[in-house]
C-alpha cells in the first residue's frame, strides 16, 4: 500500500510540474493578482491530489485529468468571484512575475507595456471567450481537447474561438 | 491588425509564469501534508509496540495470518484509524484551536525523523505553513487567535532563519538552494505585515542579513573563478551591481537565474 501511495505521489508530482504553470497562468489572466492566482492554483492542486489519493485503480476516477484540472480551475475562479466580486483593485506594488533573463531595460519596459495592453483587452472579454483564447493560443490545446474541457461541441469551440479572437482584436485596436 | 500579428501579440501572455519558489513550496506543502499524516499514524503505532508482540516467535508462525484476528492487532488498527481521522482534522487547525497542538506535534516529529538534508527545507515549509495559518486567522477576524498565530509564526520563522544562517556557514552549496525558499518567505511576510500594519517577524538583529550577505559574497567569489556564458555574464554583472547597492534580493534572483542556465 505504501508503494502504491509512493507511485501516486510520483505521478502527481509529474502532473504538477507539467500543469502548475499553465493553471497559474489561466487563473492569473482571470483574477489579475499574483497572490490570488497562487492561492486559487494551490486550491486546484489540493483538489486534484485528493482525487489521486482516493482512486483505487489508476484513472478510475478521472478519465481526462487535463480537462478536470481546467474545470476545477474555472470553478475556483467562479467561487472567488462570488465571494469577492469580479473586479478587483490591484495594488500598484503587485506585478506579474516576468522572468528577467538578462533582457535590456528598454525591452523589458516595452514587453511589460505590451503585456499589460493585451491582458487588459483580454480581461474585458466574456469568460468563455477568454477561455477559448487561453486554451487555443496560449496553451495550444486542440479543438477536441477544448471541447472536452468546456463540455461543448467541437463546432461550437471553432466558432467560439473565431469570435473570441475577433473580439480581442477589436478591443486591442480600440486601445481598450 | 492581421490575425497573425494578433496571435503574435497574444503569445506575449506566455511570459506570465509563477515564481519558482511558490511552485516548489506549494508542491512540498501538498505532498508534505500527506507525508505528515502518515508520520502521525506511525507515531501512534510506535506508541503501542506491545500490541504487535507475536506470542510464538517461530519463523513459520510469523507468516501465519491468524495474528490478524488477535485483539491486540484489532485494537492497534482502531487506534490508527481514529488517530488518522483526528490527524486529518488537526491539519486544518490554526494556532489557538484545540487540535493545533496535535498538528504542531506531528510537524515536530516529522522534523526529528527527517534527514539533515531535508531539515532546512522542512523548517522553511513549517514557517510558510504558520504564515498561511496567520493569514487564515486574519481573514476570519478572530482577534483572540491572532496573537497566538503571530507568536507561532515568529518562532518558526526565527528557527528557519537560524537554520539558514548555520547552513551558510557549513554548507554554502545547499544554502543557495535554501535561499529561494527563505527569500520567498520574507516577501510573503512583508505582504502580511502591510495588511496587519505591524512588524510580524522579529529576528535577531542583523543575523539573517549577515547570512544572506555572506552567501552572496561567497557565490560572487565562486563565480569570479568560472567561465560564464554571455547570458550568464550579463546576469552576473547585474548581481554584483545589485549587491554593491545593498539590494540583496535582486542579487540573489540574478544568481539563481544564471545558475538555471545550462
Amino acid at each position: 500500500m505504501h508503494r502504491k501511495m509512493e507511485q501516486k505521489r510520483k505521478n502527481f508530482s509529474k502532473l504538477y510540474d507539467q500543469y502548475a504553470p499553465k493553471i497559474y497562468r489561466f487563473i492569473y489572466l482571470k483574477v489579475s493578482s499574483h497572490e490570488i492566482a497562487e492561492d486559487l492554483s494551490s486550491e486546484v492542486f489540493i483538489r486534484v491530489w485528493d482525487v489521486y489519493r482516493e482512486e483505487k485503480e489508476e484513472g478510475d476516477r478521472v478519465r481526462n485529468i487535463q480537462a478536470y484540472m481546467y474545470q476545477v480551475a474555472r470553478n475556483v475562479v467562479v467561487d472567488h468571484y462570488r465571494k469577492n466580486g469580479k473586479y478587483k483593485v490591484v495594488p500598484v506594488e503587485e506585478k506579474v512575475n516576468i522572468p528577467e533573463q538578462g533582457k535590456r531595460m528598454e525591452e523589458e519596459i516595452s514587453n511589460a507595456l505590451e503585456l499589460e495592453r493585451v491582458q487588459k483587452a483580454l480581461e474585458g472579454l466574456s469568460d468563455d471567450y477568454q477561455d477559448f483564447i487561453i486554451w487555443r493560443y496560449l496553451e495550444e490545446l486542440s479543438v477536441p481537447e477544448i471541447a472536452k474541457i468546456a463540455g461543448k461541441s467541437e463546432e461550437s469551440v471553432r466558432v467560439g474561438t473565431h469570435r473570441a479572437i475577433q473580439a480581442l482584436k477589436k478591443r486591442i485596436e480600440a486601445g481598450v | 491588425m492581421e490575425d497573425k500579428e494578433l496571435l503574435k501579440t497574444v503569445s506575449i501572455l506566455k511570459e506570465i509564469k509563477p515564481s519558482q519558489e511558490w511552485l516548489l513550496l506549494t508542491k512540498q506543502r501538498i505532498l508534505g501534508i500527506e507525508a505528515k499524516e502518515q508520520t502521525f499514524s506511525v507515531f501512534a503505532l510506535l506508541s503501542y509496540p506491545s500490541l504487535f508482540r507475536i506470542s510464538n516467535p517461530s519463523f513459520f508462525r510469523i507468516f501465519n495470518l491468524s495474528y490478524l484476528k488477535k485483539p491486540a492487532f484489532v485494537v492497534a488498527s482502531l487506534v490508527l484509524v481514529l488517530l488518522g481521522g483526528t490527524a486529518i482534522q488537526a491539519r486544518n487547525s490554526v494556532p489557538g484551536d484545540p487540535l493545533y497542538v496535535l498538528k504542531a506535534a506531528a510537524e515536530n516529529i516529522q522534523y526529528v525523523f527527517s534527514s539533515s538534508e531535508e531539515k532546512q527545507a522542512l523548517r522553511i515549509t513549517m514557517a510558510q505553513r504558520r504564515l498561511e495559518d496567520l493569514k487564515k486567522v486574519m481573514n476570519s477576524n478572530d482577534t483572540q487567535k491572532l496573537s497566538f498565530a503571530i507568536r507561532e509564526f515568529q518562532q518558526t520563522a526565527n528557527l528557519a532563519s537560524d537554520d539558514f544562517a548555520k547552513l551558510v556557514d557549513k554548507e554554502p552549496a545547499r544554502a543557495l538552494q535554501a535561499s529561494r525558499g527563505i527569500v520567498q518567505l520574507q516577501k510573503d511576510t512583508s505582504q502580511v505585515e502591510k495588511i496587519l500594519g505591524t512588524i510580524v517577524e522579529q529576528k535577531e538583529e542583523g543575523r539573517f542579513e549577515n547570512a544572506v550577505r555572506t552567501l552572496i559574497e561567497n557565490e560572487i567569489a565562486d563565480l569570479e573563478t568560472r567561465t560564464l556564458r554571455e547570458e550568464q555574464q550579463e546576469l552576473f554583472l547585474e548581481a554584483k551591481d545589485a549587491f554593491s547597492q545593498g539590494d540583496y534580493q535582486t542579487a540573489l534572483e540574478r544568481i539563481w537565474a544564471l545558475s538555471n542556465i545550462q
